[in-house]
């Protein structure tokens, strides 16, 4: 570093004053000097203040009681925050890639299950289908009283943590993804409304929130 | 506990996290609850412009980003002020939306890198914020090379000394000087390359 840039850095760490030497020479002679001084302690009080508001919000959020308001957000954030790859607003959903993926995921879990059409809300009780490695789906599965938990099979490695997500069978919208989830077991929250046909889908991700292995299932439920 | 402490055991926390335990991860999720908090404190300040749905939905963009980066976390400070300045970009980049006003310099809080400097903007506030509003200060700061806002953020934020900043890091105290003057140089003109601003 120069010798200019060298007092400046001194000068505006506090280490030097404007009225010690070398600084006090330097900076009557160069106008200059004193201009790059001044701009910098300028950008410094706005650094300074933008560290007070965060030092100010962040104390004044401390205590606070959580709202109504403030659960519903941290509700559809568990649905979404452990998986950034699903992360979306809910309600901003673009519904084309995501019909276009589900018709993918279920052509393929309808070839894999040798079932030649979509899921009829009277068809019997079918298997578990799995794509990818051993997950086994449990329940519900077929028409059922009710969805109560959604189970499965798999081991899950170190690092590796569950997905599950809903979809509207009829519409095939989807409904909620849950966070990460570290037992073969999840129920929703009570504020998602199932519909009559439900499809699920659980994923088996990597700490890197990779998928590594899928199984889906359908369920439908008596009105 | 003083701050740096709490970043440390944070730290431990973050690494339970990624490291997919579940008690971990549900008390991380529970410190996100800041995010909401975060966000509705800076929307006060900026007299409300951001509707509840629209913080929300921010919020839900913050957790995604947060998540993204949460192998970056190092610890130096507890985690509510690691999201901090996310949830400002966000916020800035939130009104630019709602403004439908091009920023001079646009951060995605994510992997923004410098860009060209941008055209001045005299005597406005961009996305509707005052032109000395902190955001503009956060989004400036991410311009800079990762080693000088780490530097700066621990001068100006943390009020570490540059001792205590070297000790920190593991450089010398005449490199954080360095990396501190140069950064604060950067910062100043990115500062001015939005705003006119009178200096003495």
């Amino acid at each position: 570093m120069s010798e200019r840039d060298d007092v400046l850095a001194r000068l505006l760490s506090g280490e030097l004053s404007a009225e010690e030497e070398p600084a006090r020479s330097m900076l009557e002679r160069s106008r200059e000097l004193r201009s790059e001084l001044a701009s910098l302690r300028a950008a410094i009080d706005r650094v300074d203040a933008a560290a007070r508001e965060e030092h100010e919000i962040l104390e004044e959020i401390s205590d606070l009681a959580p709202t109504p308001e403030e659960d519903r957000v941290m509700e559809r954030a568990r649905a979404t925050f452990v998986t950034p790859r699903t992360a979306r607003p809910i309600g901003s959903i673009s519904l084309l890639p995501i019909g276009m993926a589900a018709a993918v995921l279920l052509a393929i879990g309808l070839w894999l299950g040798g079932i030649e059409s979509p899921a009829a809300p009277e068809a019997p009780e079918r298997a578990p289908r799995v794509l990818g490695s051993t997950i086994v789906l449990l329940a519900p599965l077929g028409p059922v009283a009710d969805y109560d938990e959604f189970r499965w099979e798999f081991t899950l490695r170190r690092g590796q943590a569950f997905e599950v997500t809903l979809w509207d069978d009829e519409t095939g919208q989807e409904i909620t993804t849950s966070p990460r989830v570290f037992e073969p077991r999840w129920s929703p929250p009570v504020v998602f409304e199932l519909p009559q046909r439900l499809r699920w889908e659980v994923h088996v991700l990597d700490s890197w929130g990779n998928p590594v292995s899928s199984g889906v299932g359908e369920a439908s439920r008596a009105r | 506990m003083n701050e740096h402490a709490e970043g440390q055991r944070d730290r431990e926390l973050v690494g339970q996290v990624l490291a997919g335990e579940n008690a971990a991860t549900q008390e991380f999720v529970e410190r996100m609850r800041c995010v909401p908090r975060i966000l509705a404190a800076k929307n006060a300040r900026s007299g409300r412009p951001l509707s509840h749905d629209d913080l929300a939905d921010l919020a839900q963009e913050v957790f995604s980003i947060v998540w993204r980066k949460l192998s970056e976390f190092r610890g130096e400070a507890r985690i509510e002020a690691w999201v901090y300045p996310f949830c400002q970009l966000q916020y800035m980049n939130a009104l630019r939306r709602n403004t439908r006003r091009p920023a001079p310099f646009e951060v995605d809080g994510e992997d923004a890198e410098p860009d060209a400097a941008g055209t001045a903007v005299r005597g406005e506030g961009p996305e509707g914020l005052d032109p000395l509003d902190a955001t503009h200060v956060h989004a400036a700061l991410e311009r800079l090379s990762e080693a000088e806002k780490e530097v700066i953020r621990m001068k100006q934020f943390d009020d570490l000394t540059f001792d205590e900043i070297a000790a920190r890091t593991g450089i010398s105290v005449n490199t954080a000087k360095t990396r501190y003057y140069r950064g604060l140089v950067r910062l100043r003109d990115l500062l001015a390359l939005r705003f006119s601003e009178e200096v003495a």
